[in-house]
């Protein structure tokens, strides 16, 4: 049996920021002046989201036999051997959303991209802290962790949120889901975690997933 | 070209907007697109000259470049600030119908879908090729679509997505459209479509990216 099944935790801007370099990286601009545009925006950014209350993410774990989730043939793959699936949701909050709504209305289109990546790295850098703790904690039962996988990549069908979602009610973080399955706030992640002995990570699955503009292939190439 | 707007074709293409923009470095202290925009309508540069020799191939050049990989989002983005720029100058002479646009373009996000980073790049790079642009935002309703293109006759139409839930949405709106505009040329753009999906809606055509967009709307006026 496992000792704690439900997980969640918010946290401060600072716990979770990206970094300037990372910033820069993302945008495809890793070398740029002091003066550069961009790192204008990042200066005038990084101080409005100081008091973002919204930052929060958490997990609960079932045993797979108890989902009934269809993730399709890849994940299915992943999963094989897990005893238990960790279903996760974690959201920067609505102030992205906000800032880039008022930044676009203004015209400053470039200090819209720039927010709404440093909303994309947030929420990343969240999820990361929480299945970071999942990790640790299931290491005390003896368990592994696989990677995490959502809808939408995969070959998941972005559709599968709201079976997704309906087994996530306990999680208390604010993420609501749209007819279209569209997360809000819209800097929100979710999906799963496979947990089990014979669970093992991957080289990340870029590779092998049809999706050529998501945000992770963009963090990692 | 004459020397200034040799220099208001620079400042786009680079992305110097005015005097005061410390960016591009090798450009510091120097006159942006708003200035030299200002002193060749002075000196008596036509807007038309302004706008066909200066501002449309300074931002096709940074669409070829973006297209090309050669350049990214945030540097499209600047060099469309300098387009502004230089087109706060010129937008009495587009009232006053001095300077004609190639046609309108009406441009949103389907229902259900709320991304628009993508909608708004196109809908810059379309303006810094001569279109006027109607924005109706996101989340656009089909009725609203409908609506827009009876408002504004003659205008083209281009549809994002970004969701493979909302690029679904496409069809109902391309029909509405054809309902009560038969003939309006329909464009739709968003990275989980194909050509063959915007074949399979009933669209006239597939952009992968901001200028394929603008190459195809310029053969409907050649």
């Amino acid at each position: 049996m496992l000792s704690e099944r439900l997980y969640s935790k918010r946290f401060a801007f600072w716990e979770v920021c990206p970094d300037i370099a990372e910033i820069k990286l993302f945008l495809k601009a890793p070398e740029i002046e002091e003066d550069h545009p961009v790192n204008q925006a990042i200066r005038e950014i990084l101080p409005l989201l100081d008091d973002n209350p919204g930052i929060a993410g958490g997990y609960k774990l079932y045993n797979t036999e108890d989902l009934s989730l269809d993730t399709g043939s890849q994940i299915r793959g992943y999963m094989k051997g897990a005893s238990y699936l960790a279903l996760f949701t974690c959201t920067a909050g609505k102030l992205f959303s906000e800032l880039t709504g008022r930044y676009n209305k203004e015209g400053n289109y470039l200090e819209a991209f720039v927010a709404d990546a440093i909303g994309s790295l947030t929420v990343e850098n969240a999820m990361n802290t929480i299945q970071a703790h999942l990790e640790a904690k299931m290491k005390e039962e003896g368990l592994n962790i696989s990677n995490r996988y959502s809808p939408g990549y995969c070959n998941w069908p972005l559709i599968g949120q709201a079976a997704l979602f309906g087994y996530m009610r306990d999680i208390p973080v604010d993420v609501s889901l749209t007819e279209s399955c569209l997360m809000l706030p819209i800097k929100s992640v979710s999906g799963i975690i496979g947990v089990g002995t014979h669970i093992k990570k991957k080289a990340y699955a870029c590779k092998i997933c049809k999706n050529k503009n998501c945000t992770y292939r963009k963090l990692i190439q | 070209m004459s020397e200034i707007l040799n220099k208001l074709h620079d400042c786009v293409e680079s992305g110097k907007v005015n005097l005061a923009a410390p960016f591009p470095p090798q450009m510091k202290g120097q006159p942006g697109a708003d200035e030299y925009t200002k002193e060749a309508l002075e000196q008596g540069v036509s807007p038309v000259d302004i706008m066909n020799i200066a501002l449309i191939p300074a931002m096709d050049k940074v669409g070829q470049k973006f297209s090309e990989h050669k350049i990214f989002v945030p540097q499209m983005l600047i060099s469309a600030k300098a387009m502004n720029a230089a087109m706060q100058h010129l937008k009495p002479y587009f009232q006053a119908g001095e300077v004609k646009r190639k046609g309108t373009f009406i441009i949103g996000t389907v229902f259900g879908d709320l991304h628009d980073i993508g909608k708004n790049l196109v809908a810059m790079m379309i303006e810094g090729a001569g279109w006027e642009v109607i924005d109706l935002g996101i989340d656009v309703k089909t009725e609203k679509f409908a609506e827009a293109v009876l408002q504004y006759p003659g205008a083209i139409v281009g549809i994002s997505a970004l969701l493979t839930t909302t690029m679904n949405n496409m069809k109902p709106v391309v029909e509405a459209i054809r309902q009560v505009s038969p003939a309006t040329k329909i464009i739709v753009g968003g990275s989980p479509l194909s050509s063959d999906f915007a074949s399979s809606i009933g669209a006239d055509a597939y952009a992968k990216d901001p200028q394929e967009g603008v190459r195809w709307l310029d053969t409907l006026v050649a």
